[in-house]
């Protein structure tokens, strides 16, 4: 077997380690991981050491603004990295890299946590290692499955993207033309004055369960995109007009029972979740993939995961997803992909350690990946 | 062509000039959002030929309302850099 990635192994060890740093969003997370030597493979797998996250929540009807969730990530970020170092039983001076989350995200929390990186890697002397968030999403979505090469359907807050491997690069097949999916839920669930904890799509999710009548939204697949701002607003009119007892037909079903909140997010759900199956099968066909991996915070979601499989086992392929820890925001996901590319010998210079807001999937060279 | 009228000097004492140097890093790489309005530069002590040990932030804004902005902002992400030095140092 190649050990192609172990040029930079210490001498005298066998492992690598790596403490991640994530702070994209409204989530801090840091997590240290362990990468035995040798290519990572079924029987050589990656161990989590620790995983600590803290999450900003915002009172009902509120959304998470770019300052005061730099100012969350600021309060807690040396806390949660003493954390992660006690959990896991590891001094700073057995790591090999700090990993930082450089973008996607809001660039004022990308930036908090930022700086806790570039302090820590001076202090420990370890190099920085920036990483993409939508790479840390797939590769970690791929080393807890043993998905070796899926469609990955990424959904989440920010981002919702349906993703192919070819030629060392992670192609984005379709997107979103406007806001993320999540974005969608948890707006609608500001719009309901919903709780946000512990997340608002769980609480939509929850609400839906007891839904039973489908009202039809506009549905909005655009060839492999995808758009969800109209939906937002058809959606929230129809709230607005259930809170305010206006006359509206849709409001009504056929047996002339009144819609309730629970159907709308439902419906909300269903045909939302219904333009991602579509999405996701065309892309299956496009590549002749047979194996589906969900990652992203709305990934959790488990009527998605229930339609995404009924689509799946249509072509006699698997569905591969994980569950809270890994799909929404965490430390663990950067500290993974960061190490991958360490090994491959990439370190970020502090001076390039600048954040960016807009960082794309298929910018990253994927120098780990051979097939 | 507007001037950089308003201006203001943080000095912040520190333990070493190696942590002097730590903080400046940390902080310098990220460039102001709009340099027609506002700059800020950093020096350690040693590079004015004082013979103090600290970090040295000088701003120059166009007007009060930017160069508030900037200041606060910069000791929000300090105070992570302190605190850091203290858990970590």
């Amino acid at each position: 077997m190649t050990t192609y990635l172990d040029t930079r192994l210490k001498p005298g060890k066998d492992h690598y380690l790596a403490i991640g740093l994530e702070g994209s969003a409204n989530k801090l997370g840091v997590g240290i991981i362990r990468h035995p030597k040798g290519e990572l493979s079924d029987s050589n797998k990656a161990v989590i050491l620790s995983n600590v996250r803290d999450t900003y929540i915002t009172p009902p009807g509120e959304g998470f603004l770019p300052r005061d969730t730099a100012r969350h990530h600021r309060n807690w970020v040396v806390r949660v990295i003493k954390n992660a170092l006690k959990d896991a039983q590891v001094a700073p001076s057995d790591l090999d890299a700090i990993c930082f989350t450089q973008g996607p995200g809001m660039g004022a929390p990308l930036q908090s946590v930022a700086v806790a990186a570039r302090m820590i890697s001076q202090l420990w002397h370890l190099p920085l290692v920036g990483v993409n968030h939508c790479i840390g999403h797939i590769e970690m979505g791929r080393e807890i499955t043993n998905a070796h090469n899926p469609v990955v359907l990424y959904v989440s807050g920010g981002n919702t993207q349906i993703i192919a491997y070819s030629r060392q690069k992670y192609r984005i097949f379709g997107e979103t033309l406007d806001i993320a999916i999540g974005n969608c839920l948890d707006r609608f669930a500001r719009t309901l004055k919903i709780s946000n904890n512990p997340s608002p799509g769980y609480n939509i999710e929850q609400l839906a369960k007891k839904g039973k009548n489908l009202v039809e939204l506009p549905y909005t697949v655009k060839g492999m995109d995808l758009s969800m701002s109209g939906i937002l607003e058809f959606i929230d009119n129809l709230a607005k007009d259930l809170f305010a007892n206006k006359k509206n037909k849709l409001l009504v079903t056929s047996d002339g029972s009144k819609i309730t909140v629970e159907d709308l997010c439902f419906s909300l759900q269903e045909c939302l979740f219904a333009m991602l199956v579509e999405i996701t099968e065309r892309a299956m066909a496009h590549v002749n993939s047979n194996q589906v991996l969900i990652v992203g915070g709305v990934g959790c979601n488990e009527r998605l995961q229930q339609m995404m499989e009924i689509m799946v086992k249509d072509r006699n392929g698997s569905i591969y997803a994980t569950d809270e820890r890994f799909c929404i925001d965490n430390g663990i996901m950067i500290a993974h992909a960061g190490l991958l590319q360490y090994r491959m010998g990439d370190v970020t210079d502090i001076k390039d350690t600048v954040c960016t807001q807009k960082f794309r999937t298929d910018e990253v060279w994927v120098k780990w990946r051979l097939d | 062509m507007t001037t950089l009228d308003y201006k203001l000097d943080l000095n912040i004492p520190l333990e070493s000039l190696q942590h002097v140097e730590y903080v400046k890093n940390s902080l310098s790489p990220d460039p102001v959002l709009k340099p027609t309005e506002i700059q800020v530069d950093f020096y350690s002590s040693k590079e004015l030929l004082s013979d103090d040990i600290a970090l040295i932030i000088k701003f120059q804004g166009q007007s009060d309302r930017i160069l508030r902005v900037a200041v606060n902002n910069m000791i929000e992400n300090l105070k992570t850099c302190i605190e850091c030095l203290e858990v970590f140092g």
